[in-house]
C-alpha cells in the first residue's frame, strides 16, 4: 500500500444555530486510504460537521485545506467537484423521475447533443453504475418508486461513487439498510481504502463502526473528545467515550422469571391483507412486551398498520377484547386506547415545522376540548406536563419538533401516546435511528410501561433488541407466523435467524 | 450574541412587511385622490367594495389551510343571488326566507366540492374547477328560464353597518374555529403533512368535508348582504370572485400550500388592500385600460414588499457584509 497522505484537514472549525454552538473548534485529518469513523450522540455535531464537509452548510470560523488547497465549498455540487461527495441519512433521490434521471440529477450535459438527451448511453452507463452496487435487476428507465427504501439507498450510493470522489462520506445510511445492503456498503468502503481514496463513516452502530474503520473520532456536544485508532478501541471504551460516562450494565429489562400476563388485550384473528399478510393469527396481552421480528418486506410492518387501521384486511380482524369493538380505522384505534409510533418518524408520526405543544396534542383533544373549544392554555400546559414527564431536551413546549434531536424527537411520539392514557401500544422500530444513551432510556421506559400493565407489539428488525425486551417473539416471513419464542436467558439470535430467511 | 439579535429584528420585520402593503396603497390613493379616501362616505363604499372578497377570502382559511383550494365561489354566489331573486320576485313577505335559501345553498354547493376532493380524492383544484362549470350551466339555465331584475324598493335592504358588522363576526367566528377548535387544527396540521394526521387517528376526510361546508355557508351570507345592491342577475355574475380571493390571499402573504402558518390576519390584510385599490381607482375615475395596466403592475410592486423572497434576499445582502465585517475585526 501506498503512503498515506492528508486528503482533507480542518482546523478549527465552528458553527452555531443560534444560540446553540453545534461545534465549537473541531480539528479532524482525513488521510487517504484511511476509513474515518465519526461518532456520538445525537445533538453531538456528527451530521452538522458531515453538513459542512459536503457544502450543505458553512463553517462560521475555522478553515479547511484540501490537498494543500484552501476547501470552502458553497454547496453540495462545488463540494462534489472538489472529489467530497455524501450519502445521507434521509431520503435523497427526487420522486417522479427515473431511476437514471436521479442518478445523473444535475449531471445530465454529459449525455445532451444539440440540446437533446441521448437516453439510451444515458441508460447504459446507469446499467454499468447499478451493477457497482449490485443493483443488477433494477431497470434505469423505470421511475425511482418501483424500488423500496434500501434500494433507492443504494442508487445514491452509485450516484455517490460515479463523481470517482476523493472522500465519501456516509451519513448514518447504513441504518436504512438490510444486512445485505450493509455487505455491499462494506465492499464499497474497502474498495475505496484498497484504491488509496478516503471514507468518512458515521454510524450509531458501534460494532459496524468497529469493523469497518481504521481511525475513530468522538465528539461530544460539539467537542472533539479525542481520535483514537481502531486498535486501541473496543466497545466499551468508545461507548464510554460517546456518552462520557459508565454505562449501567443493564441495557435491556433484566428479568428472565416466567411471568403471568394480565388479560387478553387485543385479538387478532385470521388477518390477510392485500399484499403482506397471510392468515396471522395471535393474542397481545396487558403487561406483555410481544415481539415481531422479521425482514423488512417480510410484512411486520404492515401488520402494525393494520392493527391501527390504517390499512383494511381482506379477511379476519383485529378486536379490542375489553371494549369488544372490531378496528376499522385509525379513529377507532385512537377511541379504543391503541397507540402507534410508525417506523418513519419524521414523515409519519410528526408535524415538523410545528411546535412540540401541537404535536402531542393531536392525541388528546377529546380530552382537552370543552365542547368544542381547545383554550390554548390548557394545551400548553398539558405538553408542559409530557416535556417534563418525558424529560424532552427543547426551549419550550412552542419549540418546532424539527429543531430537536432524533432521541427528543421519538420521546415526542411517546409523549403523545402516553398522554393520553392509551393502554396499548404497537411500536414499529422505535429505536431506529436513535443513539445508545437515549436509546437505553427507552429500553427503560418501555419496561416501566410494561410493569405499569400496558400491551406493548414492539415490531422490530433488530434481534438483540427483541431478544432483550420481549415476552415472546413470534418471527414472520412472507407474511406467514414461522414460529414463537418465549423469553428466556439462553435464547440466541441464531435461534431466531434460521426462521427469519 | 449578533446572530440572536440579527435574527430577531429579521423575525419582526417578516411580520410588518405585509402591513406595508396596506400602508404603501392606503398612501398612494390618499395622495392620489387628495384626501377623498378618507370621507365618510368614501368608507362606507370600501366596505361595499371590500364586503364580499374579505368574507369569502377569510371564510377560505380552512380549505386553503388544508393546501387546498376553491375555484367555485363565484357561481356559489351566483346561484345564491339568483334564488333570492326569486323569492323576491314572487313577492313572498318572508325576510329571512331567502338567507335560509341562500344559506342551505351555499351548504350543499360545499358538501359536494367536500365530498369529490375528500371522499372520490380527485384534486381541489380540478374538482372546484369542475363544480364551477356545472353551476355556470345551472345559472344559464335559471335566466333563460325566468330573469331576475330586483324591484328599486329591494334596493333599501342593503345596510352598511350590518354588512360591517356580519363582516366582523366572520372574522371572528373564523379565527376561532382556526386556532381553538380540532377543525381548524386539522386543517392547519392537514396542510403540513395529512400522513401523520392519519397516523394519530384523527378523522381527516370530515374535517375536509368541513371546510368546503363551512366556506359555502359564508359565501351564503355574504351573497345574501349584497343581493339588494343588484338591479339585475346577469349570467357572469361573480366570475372573477375567485380570483380575487386567491389574490387577496397572496397579497397577505399567505402560503398555498396551506399549513401551520395560515392565519386570517392574512387574507384581512389582502382584501383591505384590494378594496383600498378599486376604491381609489373608482374615486380616480380613470379610464379602465389604464386601470388594468396599472392594477397588474402595482399588485406585482406589493407581493415584491410583502414576500418573504425580498427579506431573504435583503438579509442575504446585510448578512454578506456583516460576515465581511467581522472578519475584519477578527
Amino acid at each position: 500500500m501506498s503512503e498515506k497522505r492528508v486528503v482533507l484537514e480542518c482546523h478549527e472549525i465552528s458553527k452555531n444555530f443560534g444560540a446553540t454552538k453545534a461545534l465549537i473548534n473541531v480539528d479532524l485529518k482525513i488521510l487517504s486510504g484511511e476509513v474515518h469513523g465519526l461518532v456520538g450522540e445525537n445533538g453531538s455535531g456528527k451530521s452538522t460537521l458531515s453538513s459542512i464537509l459536503s457544502g450543505v452548510y458553512r463553517a462560521d470560523y475555522g478553515k479547511m485545506v484540501m490537498k494543500d488547497k484552501p476547501y470552502k465549498p458553497s454547496n453540495i455540487v462545488e463540494a462534489e467537484n472538489s472529489g467530497v461527495a455524501m450519502i445521507t441519512q434521509e431520503q435523497g433521490t427526487v420522486n417522479g423521475i427515473s431511476i437514471a434521471e436521479n442518478l445523473f440529477l444535475g449531471k445530465e450535459r454529459q449525455f445532451t447533443k444539440g440540446g437533446l438527451l441521448n437516453t439510451k448511453v444515458m441508460y447504459k452507463k446507469a446499467r454499468e453504475l447499478l451493477e457497482g452496487v449490485n443493483l443488477i435487476h433494477a431497470e434505469p428507465a423505470l421511475p425511482i418508486e418501483t424500488l423500496n427504501f434500501e434500494e433507492r439507498k443504494l442508487v445514491e450510493i452509485a450516484r455517490a461513487l460515479d463523481s470517482n470522489p476523493e472522500i465519501l462520506i456516509i451519513d448514518e445510511t447504513t441504518t436504512a439498510l438490510s444486512a445485505d445492503g450493509r455487505i455491499i456498503v462494506k465492499n464499497i468502503i474497502n474498495r475505496m481504502r484498497s484504491e488509496g481514496k478516503a471514507v468518512l463513516f458515521i454510524s450509531h452502530d458501534i460494532e459496524e463502526l468497529l469493523e469497518n474503520c481504521d481511525v475513530i473520532t468522538v465528539l461530544r456536544d460539539g467537542e472533539l473528545i479525542n481520535t483514537v485508532s481502531r486498535k486501541d478501541l473496543n466497545e466499551r471504551k468508545l461507548q464510554v467515550m460517546m456518552v462520557g460516562r459508565e454505562l449501567t450494565q443493564d441495557y435491556f429489562r433484566g428479568d428472565y422469571e416466567e411471568l403471568s400476563f394480565g388479560e387478553v388485550a387485543l385479538e387478532i384473528k385470521n388477518l390477510s391483507s392485500d399484499k403482506q399478510l397471510e392468515n396471522v393469527n395471535f393474542e397481545l396481552h396487558y403487561g406483555e412486551i410481544l415481539g415481531i421480528s422479521g425482514l423488512s418486506n417480510s410484512g411486520i410492518h404492515e401488520l402494525g398498520k393494520t392493527i391501527f387501521g390504517l390499512i383494511k384486511p381482506i379477511t379476519g380482524a383485529v378486536t379490542v377484547k375489553k371494549t369488544g369493538s372490531i378496528i376499522k380505522n385509525s379513529r377507532a384505534a385512537l377511541k379504543n386506547k391503541i397507540a402507534y409510533i410508525p417506523k418513519n418518524r419524521d414523515t409519519e408520526a410528526l408535524f415538523l415545522r410545528v411546535s412540540i405543544s401541537e404535536n402531542v396534542a393531536i392525541t388528546a383533544y377529546e380530552k382537552l376540548k370543552k365542547i368544542f373549544y381547545i383554550s390554548k392554555k390548557k394545551q400548553m400546559s398539558y405538553a408542559g406536563n409530557i416535556i417534563e414527564s418525558m424529560q424532552i431536551k427543547c426551549k419550550d413546549a412552542k419549540q418546532n419538533v424539527m429543531e430537536l434531536s432524533g432521541g427528543n424527537k421519538q420521546k415526542v411520539v411517546f409523549g403523545k401516546w402516553l398522554g393520553n392514557d392509551s393502554e396499548i401500544f404497537i411500536m414499529d422500530c422505535p429505536t431506529r435511528g436513535i443513539d445508545i444513551g437515549v436509546k437505553s432510556a427507552m429500553y427503560k421506559l418501555i419496561d416501566q410501561m410494561r410493569k405499569e400493565k400496558k400491551a406493548i407489539l414492539l415490531i422490530s428488525e433488530e434481534l438483540p433488541e427483541l431478544i432483550g425486551m420481549s415476552d415472546r417473539i413470534l418471527v414472520m416471513k412472507d407474511g406467514i407466523i414461522q414460529a414463537e419464542f418465549k423469553r428466556k436467558r439462553e435464547l440466541a439470535e441464531t435461534d431466531i435467524i434460521k426462521y427469519v430467511i | 450574541m449578533k446572530e440572536q439579535y440579527r435574527k430577531k429584528s429579521c423575525l419582526q420585520l417578516s411580520v410588518i412587511t405585509p402591513y406595508l402593503g396596506v400602508v404603501l396603497v392606503f398612501v398612494l390613493f390618499g395622495v392620489l385622490t387628495k384626501g377623498v379616501l378618507f370621507d365618510i362616505s368614501s368608507l362606507g363604499n370600501l366596505v361595499n367594495n371590500g364586503l364580499l372578497i374579505m368574507i369569502c377570502s377569510v371564510a377560505a382559511v380552512p380549505v386553503f389551510a388544508r393546501g387546498e383550494m376553491d375555484f367555485s365561489l363565484g357561481s356559489t354566489e351566483g346561484i345564491c343571488v339568483m334564488l333570492i331573486g326569486y323569492v323576491v320576485i314572487s313577492n313572498i313577505n318572508l325576510g329571512w326566507l331567502g338567507l335560509l335559501i341562500s344559506i342551505i345553498t351555499g351548504a350543499v354547493i360545499g358538501l359536494i366540492n367536500g365530498l369529490i376532493t375528500n371522499n372520490l380524492r380527485i384534486p381541489s383544484f380540478v374538482a372546484t374547477i369542475s363544480v364551477n362549470y356545472v353551476l355556470r350551466g345551472v345559472i344559464y339555465t335559471m335566466i333563460d328560464y325566468k330573469e331576475v331584475s330586483f324591484p328599486t324598493s329591494y334596493a333599501v335592504n342593503y345596510n352598511v353597518v350590518v354588512c360591517f358588522v356580519v363582516l366582523v363576526a366572520v372574522c371572528i367566528i373564523t379565527y376561532i374555529l382556526m386556532e381553538n377548535t380540532v377543525m381548524g387544527k386539522a386543517e392547519k396540521l392537514n396542510g403540513e403533512n395529512n400522513q401523520a394526521l392519519d397516523f394519530s387517528g384523527v378523522n381527516n376526510r370530515r374535517y375536509g368535508v368541513l371546510a368546503y361546508v363551512y366556506l359555502g355557508v359564508m359565501v351564503g351570507v355574504a351573497s345574501y348582504l349584497i343581493t339588494p345592491r343588484f338591479t339585475m342577475v346577469q349570467a357572469t355574475i361573480g366570475n372573477t370572485l375567485a380570483i380575487d380571493v386567491l389574490i387577496a390571499l397572496m397579497i397577505g402573504g399567505f402560503n398555498m400550500s396551506g399549513g401551520i402558518g395560515s392565519k386570517i390576519s392574512q387574507p384581512i390584510i389582502g382584501s383591505v388592500i384590494i378594496a383600498v385599490l378599486n376604491q381609489g381607482y373608482a374615486l380616480l375615475n380613470v379610464e379602465s385600460s389604464i386601470v388594468q395596466f396599472t392594477k397588474g403592475i402595482l399588485f406585482v410592486v406589493i407581493l415584491t414588499i410583502t414576500s418573504p423572497g425580498l427579506l431573504k434576499s435583503f438579509k442575504k445582502i446585510f448578512g454578506k457584509q456583516r460576515n465581511q465585517v467581522d472578519k475584519t475585526t477578527a
